[in-house]
């Protein structure tokens, strides 16, 4: 059976009035799909023509080939779309239809069919071999906590690094575990960390996504707190994993609801001044994919550090224009998420902004390429960097 | 490796328009077989996405040259079927690749923009500015400017449309690509001396309105020009209601009396709509007004106020209908609007009626529509309504939420809908959209004079038959 057929009623649901396209509010607008934006531009690179070639397949109209497959790698599952239809189930009170599960579950129809294209292919075998999907090798994941006498015993409290941060990012990483110990929180981490499998939900992995969850959770038993700085991690622990059927043992945290607890309790003062005009950008997954979505925590902790200057851009919160990078875009569709990161950049400057800061690893890599690709002046950064800063730590 | 096989036309049209914007692929042309409305798809052959006018001009006359139909698509939200064209055959001609805004020309009170922005975007524009321009109030969101002024007749109702009637009254011309090819601009444009497309009615007789609401059968348009107005910042309104749609009628009558209008918005929902809406079971009657000052609304909310009073209506102060008015005031999301409005699959009937005939038409296309539903054993949650469009028109809505998963549902849909049209334009009442199934019911009652007028007009302007073909009757 097709993944697609589980979502039969939701795709039956599009009306494909096209008002996932256009933000429709108090007699403005705005473009809401940003590939739709950065694309040849036909239907299939909308939610509603990618509703419509659902049915297609589901009423077998139409079938799974590669060149569709292809078309189907280019949706960063951001959920603009699915914030502007708003169409709910009457029962449950949740999204009726929701564009990127019904993308993902064609791309796992794709992987399934052996329709998968190369950039798909080579996540999972990455992932599969060495547990995430930089292709490093598994045993140098702690190499950039050297000398920070990080503890892997069960602790209470465990920071889950996540990938992106132990390979790519490791600046978010040390500044994170620099801020927890300068706050006396005592914790862990867990020395078998595997990839979250959000890239591979994402690009339709589905059953090594399982593996990597079961790992995780299984490794991560014992822990009351699971802290992630990634935003794709927590949604996966979230969101994905119980869909997966594993309810978490743990509570998940991302990092700066985690920081912003501590601050509400008045544990956590930035004390250092940084004198910069920044602005903040929203990833997707801890705003619009979560039932409530991460949007206060983080321009609170932002607005905390004494100089900072704050300045709020076009599209944001449960509209922010999403960077380009999520839902295996980065891999499928590198230079459209360059195009896509660069709109920001253009937002965070028309509000005068020095700095564009996320509190998301792979946002933050998404949009320094940008800044490279465009010769910006801008700087970005993660929030817990400008957080680490200001603690001096 | 085995050979793709294109479309006979895919070199032809890659080299005008680009090979990035033109495909053939099944899945492509899947995506553009169908509307927002239960009707089957119609798959054409290939999809263009030209860039410019010039790119149009070339994409038709290859068309006329091979006798191939051509398609036009803009916001792709019409909801009563897409043109037939020629399936595995003809060439769907996305325009929403020409969505600029050409010209805001505030001297003159005029803004032109390409065909294929959509209206939200052109209009949030010119609201930057200060200015609006009358568009349909929806899918503001998702129609184009082409798309609205070929598909809707009078070029559709606005936000404002009780005061002011139909868009096309602040049409000042456009730009129409002729399905020979050739280029022809309607308004003052015709005049050679004249850059400022500034009133249709001045430098020859007014071809504007032929072209607006033809339901794309003569021609592509590629640019229009509207008359600008000064955005009513302030925007006003309240809700009462009544013991018996005759009570309401003579309320909504008074009102439509008064010129001009003090009002923007006059509609009226049905006891089972109110109910719908979580509102009290009562005939219900919301208005809007809007204005550049307080005093100007208050003003023109007590004139409102009077009249719902000398008709024996009661000042509404429910929750849900002034969460409605509010939306009518502001705009709202779906998802703001709440339940009611994002149940899923819907099937939407209009009609316009005459003033003096609302009450029939009501009575009438609602019991209609009860009727066959029960017949059916159909249990769908429906809504019905209707909103004054200038002084002596009326529309009558009629939603129909249904389940498209259930077969049985949507072949019951479409021949309520069919009937639906049918019924109304026995009686003279008319679909507020030109598209194919209601061009079809439309062209059925011409008389045979007006047939032998439109099929000269669409054989002069299209002798080989290319543009939109069979969209109304068989013409």
């Amino acid at each position: 059976m097709l993944e697609l057929e589980k979502y039969r009623k939701n795709v039956f649901a599009c009306e494909r009035c096209g008002v996932c396209v256009y933000k429709y509010n108090s007699f403005s607008t705005h473009r809401v799909c940003p590939v739709l934006e950065h694309s040849v531009g036909f239907e299939p690179y909308n939610p509603r023509g990618r509703m419509a070639v659902a049915r297609g397949i589901l009423e077998g109209e139409l079938k799974y080939t590669e060149a569709l497959a292809n078309v189907l790698t280019a949706c960063s599952t951001c959920m603009g779309c699915v914030q502007q239809c708003g169409a709910r189930d009457m029962e449950t009170g949740e999204f009726k239809i929701c564009v990127p599960e019904v993308t993902e579950a064609m791309r796992a129809d794709v992987v399934n069919l052996g329709l998968a294209p190369p950039g798909y292919k080579a996540i999972a075998s990455r992932i599969e071999k060495n547990r995430n999907p930089y292709a490093e090798p598994n045993e140098e994941r702690w190499k950039w906590a050297e000398g920070l006498n990080l503890s892997f015993d069960k602790e209470k409290i465990i920071y889950y690094v996540g990938c992106t941060s132990c390979y790519r990012r490791k600046e978010i990483a040390t500044d994170t575990v620099n801020i927890l110990k300068k706050l006396g929180i005592p914790f862990g981490v867990v020395e078998d960390e595997w990839c979250c499998g959000s890239p591979l939900l994402r690009t339709g992995h589905r059953a090594l996504a399982e593996k990597m969850a079961r790992h995780n959770v299984e490794e991560l038993k014992g822990a009351e707190t699971v802290i992630t700085s990634c935003a794709g991690c927590i949604k996966a622990f979230r969101q994905d994993y119980p869909k997966m059927g594993m309810e978490l043992p743990f509570n998940a945290v991302h990092i700066t609801e985690f920081l912003g607890g501590l601050m509400d309790e008045g544990k956590l003062k930035p004390k250092e001044r940084i004198a910069k005009k920044v602005t903040y950008h929203d990833p997707c997954h801890i705003g619009r994919h979560m039932e409530f979505g991460i949007y206060d925590q983080p321009r609170a902790l932002l607005k905390a550090i004494p100089g900072i200057e704050y300045k709020e851009m076009f599209m944001t919160r449960e509209n922010s224009w999403c960077c380009g990078a999520g839902g295996g875009m980065k891999v499928s569709n590198p230079e459209m998420t360059v195009e896509i990161a660069t709109d920001r950049l253009k937002h965070a400057k028309e509000a005068d902004a020095e700095a564009i800061v996320s509190s998301c690893p792979f946002c933050k890599t998404n949009i320094t390429d940008a800044v490279k690709a465009t010769g910006s002046k801008l700087e970005v950064y993660d929030i817990t960097e400008l957080l680490a800063k200001s603690l001096g730590v | 490796m085995t050979e793709v096989k294109h479309h006979v036309l895919y070199n032809e049209l890659a080299a005008i328009a680009g090979s990035k914007y033109v495909s053939d692929d099944d899945f492509v042309l899947f995506a553009y077989s169908r509307d927002t409305g239960p009707f089957p798809g119609k798959i054409q052959g290939i999809v263009a996405r030209p860039a410019s006018t010039e790119e149009v001009v070339e994409i038709v006359k290859l068309a006329n040259r091979t006798n191939t139909p051509v398609v036009p698509s803009g916001g792709r939200a019409g909801i009563y079927g897409v043109p037939p064209g020629s399936p595995g055959r003809g060439i769907v001609v996305d325009l929403t690749r020409l969505d600029k805004v050409l010209s805001i020309d505030e001297d003159n009170m005029c803004a032109t923009a390409q065909a294929g922005i959509r209206l939200a975007e052109f209009d949030t524009k010119l609201g930057e500015k200060g200015w609006s321009i009358h568009t349909a109030v929806a899918p503001w969101y998702s129609d184009t400017v082409g798309g609205q002024l070929s598909a809707l007749p009078g070029g559709g109702a606005g936000v404002e449309t009780s005061a002011v009637g139909w868009n096309r009254h602040f049409v000042n011309g456009m730009k129409v690509v002729l399905p020979t090819g050739s280029i022809l601009q309607t308004g003052t444009g015709g005049n050679v001396g004249k850059n400022v497309i500034w009133a249709p009615e001045f430098g020859g007789p007014d071809f504007t309105p032929m072209f607006i609401g033809d339901a794309g059968a003569f021609g592509i348009k590629v640019e229009a020009t509207y008359r600008m107005f000064r955005a009513h910042p302030i925007r006003k309104g309240g809700g009462a209601t009544f013991k018996s749609f005759e009570d309401l009628y003579r309320c909504y009558r008074s009102l439509c009396l008064i010129e001009p209008a003090p009002y923007a918005i006059l509609s009226a929902q049905s006891p089972f709509s109110m109910k719908l809406m979580g509102c009290p079971e009562e005939w219900t009657f919301m208005w809007v007004a809007a204005g550049y000052s307080e005093e100007e609304i208050a003003l023109k909310s007590k004139w409102v106020k009077e009249n719902i009073e000398r008709a024996g209506g009661k000042e509404a102060d429910d929750p849900g209908v002034m969460e409605f008015v509010k939306m009518q005031c502001v705009g709202k999301s779906i998802a703001e609007m709440g339940e009611w409005a994002t149940p899923g699959r819907y099937a939407l009937m209009e009609v316009v009626c005459p003033l003096g005939q609302l009450q029939e038409c009501f009575t009438t296309m609602a019991s209609l529509t009860t009727r066959r539903l029960e017949e059916r054993d159909m249990i769908a949650r429906r809504h019905e309504s209707c909103v004054a469009c200038g002084c002596n028109t009326t529309i009558f809505s009629q939603y129909i939420y249904w389940d498209d998963t259930d077969e049985r549902y949507r072949e019951g849909i479409l021949e309520i809908n069919k009937e639906f049209f049918d019924v109304a334009a026995s009686h003279g009442w008319m679909p507020d959209t030109n598209q194919r199934n209601t061009c079809k019911t439309v062209a059925k009652y011409w008389t045979p004079a007006f047939y032998n007028y439109m099929a000269t007009i669409k054989k002069a302007l299209d002798p080989n038959n290319i543009m939109n073909p069979g969209m109304w009757g068989d013409l």
